[in-house]
This record gives C-alpha cells, sequence and structure tokens, in this order.
C-alpha cells in the first residue's frame, strides 16, 4: 500500500475511532450498583475481565458505578475513604467470565489501576495504570500520567498528558492528542502518530509498521527502531528537523528529493530540513524508510 | 452485600484477604463458623485474588517446567553443571596456600595493570577517544544489560506460564518468537560487521522490547 494511501486509512480510522468513543461517553440510565466518598487523590484499583468499562474523572469526592452485571457475576468493592477501593467483578460459580456492563465515575485526581482481560475500555480524565490481556483501550481527557498496555488488543490514546507510555503486542496502536513524553511499542501491530505536541518520543516496533503523521516539535527529540517494520514520515514543508536515519538492510527512501543529504551511504542517510532545530533518529534493521512531504 | 444476617461485603473481603483487624478478624470467624454461606464466599474470595485467567489450563508441574529453565541456565553458563565444582573447593581447601599465593599473584597484577592503565589515560589525549567509540560501548552495554534482565524474566515466566490461560501463552510465545527471531537476525549480522553501532543498538532496542513484553507477560499471570 502507498504511503498516501496509508495516511488517509490512517485519518478514517480515527474519524471511525472518535465517533465509537463519542457514542461510548454517552450518560447511562443504568442502576447505581455502588456509591462510596473517595478522597480526592486516593487510588482506586480495579479488575474488570469481560464486557465494557467506562471509566470518567469528575469534580466530586465520590466514586459512583453504575452498569448491569450477568447474574454469575457480582461487583465487589472493599477499602476506605481515604486509603482508596479495591473494585472486582467476580464469576459467582468461579466459571468462565461473563461481561458486564459498567460505568465508574472518580475523582479525577485520583489513580486508577484497572486491568481487564477481554474488556472493551473507555477512560476519560482519569490516569494510572491500564492493563489488558486482549482488551481494547480508548483513552481520552486530560491526565497527569497515562501507563497502557494490552497483549494483543487495540489502543488509541487520544489525551492531554506530559508523560505516555503504551505497548501492545499485535494490536493497533494510535499516538494522537496532546502529549509531551511518549514511550510507545507495539511488536507486530501497526503504530501511528498524528500529534505535533510530542516533545520528546521513543517509538518501536519488531515487525509492525510506524507511520508519523504530524508536523514536529521545536526543540524536539525523536528516535524510531523496528525491526522489519516500515517507518513512514508524511511531514508539512516548512518542517525543521535534523535526520538522521539508517537501516542495515532496507531502503531509505527520501520524498524531499530537492534536498541534499549532509552524508549518504547505501543504507544511511543524513539530512537537515529547515533550521534542523529538532533531532529525529530512525533505525530499522530491513524496515523501509520513507520522508514524504505533504502536499 | 446488605442483609444484616450475613456478613458484610467489606467484612467478607477483610475475613479473605486479611485486612480486618483483630476485633474484625474474630467477628467474623464467629459468624463464618456459624454460617455455610458466607464461610463458602469467604473461602472463594480467597481464590479471587488469583482470578485472572481467562480460561482453566491444567497447571504445569514443577517437574515440566524445569527441563526447560535448566536448559537456559546451562545455556547462559562458562562452566557447566556437570564440571564438579564441588571437587574444585576441595582442592582448593586442602592446600590453602596455594590458594593464598595465587590471589596475592592476581592482586598485585590488578595493580600493576592498573597503575599502567592509568598512564595510558594520562597521556592519552581526550580528544583522541573517538565518539563512536563511545556509542557502540554505550550501545553494547546496553544491550548486554537487556540480555541479562530478559534472561531473569525469562527464567520467571517459565513459572508464571502454569497460571496463564492457553490463548494468552501462545500468544506471548508467538510474540517472543518474533522477538527472538529478529534477535538472532541482528546478532548474525553483528557478526558479520562487528563495530556497528546501528546494529548494537538495533539489538539493545530488541532486547528493550523482549524485557516489556516479558514484564507485561508477568501482569497477564
Amino acid at each position: 500500500m502507498r504511503a498516501d494511501v496509508r495516511i488517509l486509512t490512517l485519518a478514517m480510522a480515527l474519524g471511525v475511532t472518535a465517533r465509537v468513543a463519542a457514542q461510548n461517553t454517552r450518560p447511562t440510565a443504568d442502576p447505581v450498583l455502588r456509591a462510596r466518598a473517595l478522597r480526592s487523590g486516593a487510588p482506586l484499583k480495579m479488575f474488570v475481565p469481560s464486557g465494557t468499562v467506562q471509566l470518567i474523572g469528575w469534580d466530586r469526592d465520590s466514586v459512583v458505578v453504575r452498569g448491569r452485571l450477568p447474574a454469575s457475576a457480582q461487583l465487589l468493592l472493599s477499602g476506605t475513604d481515604t486509603a482508596g477501593y479495591k473494585l472486582i467483578v467476580d464469576q459467582r460459580d468461579g466459571g468462565s467470565m461473563s461481561a458486564s456492563r459498567l460505568v465508574i465515575y472518580m475523582p479525577r485526581a485520583s489513580q486508577v489501576a484497572l486491568k481487564t482481560v477481554d474488556a472493551l475500555s473507555n477512560v476519560s480524565d482519569v490516569g494510572g495504570w491500564f492493563y489488558a490481556v486482549s482488551g481494547s483501550y480508548h483513552i481520552a481527557g486530560t491526565m497527569r500520567s497515562v501507563d497502557v498496555e494490552s497483549m494483543s488488543g487495540d489502543i488509541d490514546l487520544d489525551a492531554a498528558t506530559p508523560w505516555a507510555r503504551a505497548k501492545t503486542g499485535k494490536g493497533h496502536l494510535v499516538i494522537r492528542g496532546s502529549l509531551e513524553d511518549v514511550d510507545a511499542s507495539t511488536i507486530g501491530g501497526t503504530l501511528d502518530v498524528a500529534t505535533a505536541t510530542i516533545l520528546h518520543g521513543r517509538f518501536t516496533a519488531v515487525t509492525g509498521d510506524i507511520h508519523y503523521a504530524a508536523t514536529i516539535r521545536e526543540h524536539s527529540l525523536f528516535e524510531f527502531s523496528t525491526h522489519s517494520g516500515a517507518i513512514d514520515f508524511l511531514l508539512p514543508r516548512d518542517v525543521s528537523a535534523r535526520f538522521e536515519l539508517s537501516s542495515v538492510e532496507g531502503v531509505i527512501d527520501n520524498g524531499f528529493a530537492q534536498l541534499h543529504p549532509a552524508a549518504s551511504g547505501v543504507h544511511t542517510l543524513q539530512v537537515s530540513l529547515g533550521t534542523g532545530a529538532s533531532d529525529v533518529t530512525v533505525r530499522t534493521f530491513k524496515g523501509t524508510v520513507r520522508l514524504r512531504a505533504r502536499p | 452485600m446488605t442483609d444484616p444476617r450475613h456478613l458484610s461485603e467489606e467484612a467478607r473481603h477483610g475475613a479473605a484477604d486479611g485486612t480486618l483487624d483483630a476485633e474484625g478478624i474474630r467477628a467474623a470467624k464467629a459468624h463464618i463458623a456459624a454460617c455455610e454461606s458466607c464461610a463458602a464466599d469467604v473461602a472463594r474470595l480467597n481464590a479471587v485474588v488469583m482470578i485472572t485467567r481467562a480460561d482453566s489450563a491444567p497447571p504445569m508441574s514443577q517437574a515440566d517446567l524445569w527441563p526447560s529453565i535448566q536448559l537456559r541456565i546451562d545455556a547462559s553458563k562458562v562452566v557447566p553443571l556437570d564440571q564438579r565444582a564441588g571437587a574444585t573447593v576441595r582442592a582448593r581447601a586442602r592446600r590453602p596456600w596455594l590458594a593464598i599465593g595465587s590471589t596475592t599473584v592476581a592482586a598485585a597484577l590488578v595493580i600493576a595493570a592498573f597503575a599502567e592503565m592509568k598512564t595510558w589515560v594520562d597521556h592519552a589525549p581526550t580528544s583522541q577517544l573517538r565518539q563512536s567509540d563511545v556509542a557502540f560501548a554505550s550501545a553494547a552495554d546496553s544491550a548486554r544489560s537487556y540480555e541479562d534482565e530478559a534472561r531473569r524474566l525469562l527464567n520467571e515466566f517459565e513459572m508464571e506460564r502454569a497460571m496463564m490461560g492457553p490463548s494468552t501463552s501462545k500468544s506471548l510465545e508467538s510474540d517472543l518468537a518474533i522477538i527472538d527471531a529478529s534477535i538472532a537476525e541482528q546478532k548474525a549480522a553483528l557478526a558479520r560487521d562487528p563495530s556497528s553501532v546501528a546494529l548494537q543498538r538495533l539489538l539493545a532496542s530488541s532486547y528493550r522490547e523482549k524485557v516489556e513484553l516479558l514484564k507485561r507477560a508477568n501482569n497477564a499471570s
């Protein structure tokens, strides 16, 4: 697939994801399952194996759990308002997991640790640690930090945060929103980066492709690395950065062809665009590196 | 639970994870002794802590796990297990003068070598230290550190795998195989071009990915 077609696909995928996210953030009329006082800043630790979880940060000192559980499951909530709570969706019979549907409101200053198996999770305005085995995450809003991992599910990180870390095994990983320090990696999934706010970014894949479609912020520092995945850049013509591109066995395709590289070898290319105010290092073993200008 | 005939939700949970105070424990124990329903629920809650497994694969026995761990340990060893380390220790114990003498000589050699090395450094202009050499050494150190950490986590993973569902375990093994294949290709390329900084950095990056994956794997169990 050509790089511009891929970027178009990325844009369409982002649109679809945004619509799904908007649908998921509609208020729920489900009954209140639990409601407790929770000091703002106190943590919430949760295990919701299956179904859907919507986690919403609010400006109240309380946690409210709405939703519906299958007859075979029960909701366990223990802890105190100062030490925080632990919330578990448990199968009464210890059998296979059935899907629950939960909407959880909690103080936006509290940190959450959410672990799921195959649940679809939608998080807004709450930071913390998020983990899934095969479930996926959509994380939006403003938060202090995000650390999200899924073994094989998708992650869409569309948040405003100074620090973010996102890891997938085979899932599709999308980085957008307003982030500053980002460490994102995937093994075999595709990694799409579509934000121009990053100051320090490290993006890694093994066999997956990496697409970067945004301008590069001034005085930023980037590192991209793959083993066999392609690394595509779609940049505005006025971008200002110094690129150091190297591929051991792959091809480097420079779309800014009118510019003369500062140094060039069979598989290396150093090129300065604009005033070269930022540093971008790209390494791949046998992936293709493409540097293209946005029309 | 709001039914006054039974332990509250918090009390049951506290009894299961041991977070109740002494009075709470006494009350909970008294109730559990008389209430079959709460006793069953608390017993089951004890197991809830470990409920992350998606499907109930039969747990592997220690005997099943050990061979692969043993292989990995042996592969990373300089001296194989069958060299009778015990015999060496006994021989050394019979000749303490030999041990003392060899230690003294070794210490003298180290001091001499250090003094000589200091002279080299003093005389070598800093500008002569090639930047690429420093970058290579740094990348090689990084790769080694991640490799060691990956080996340690891999041994943990062998133990944790028994707690995972088969689909999770299979997915992890597939991801590990992808990373290991990339590491093998990079190592082969390094053998052909041992001074390549780019290759060393790629290798370090691959080992880092392996470490991250194994950490995620331990969370999955």
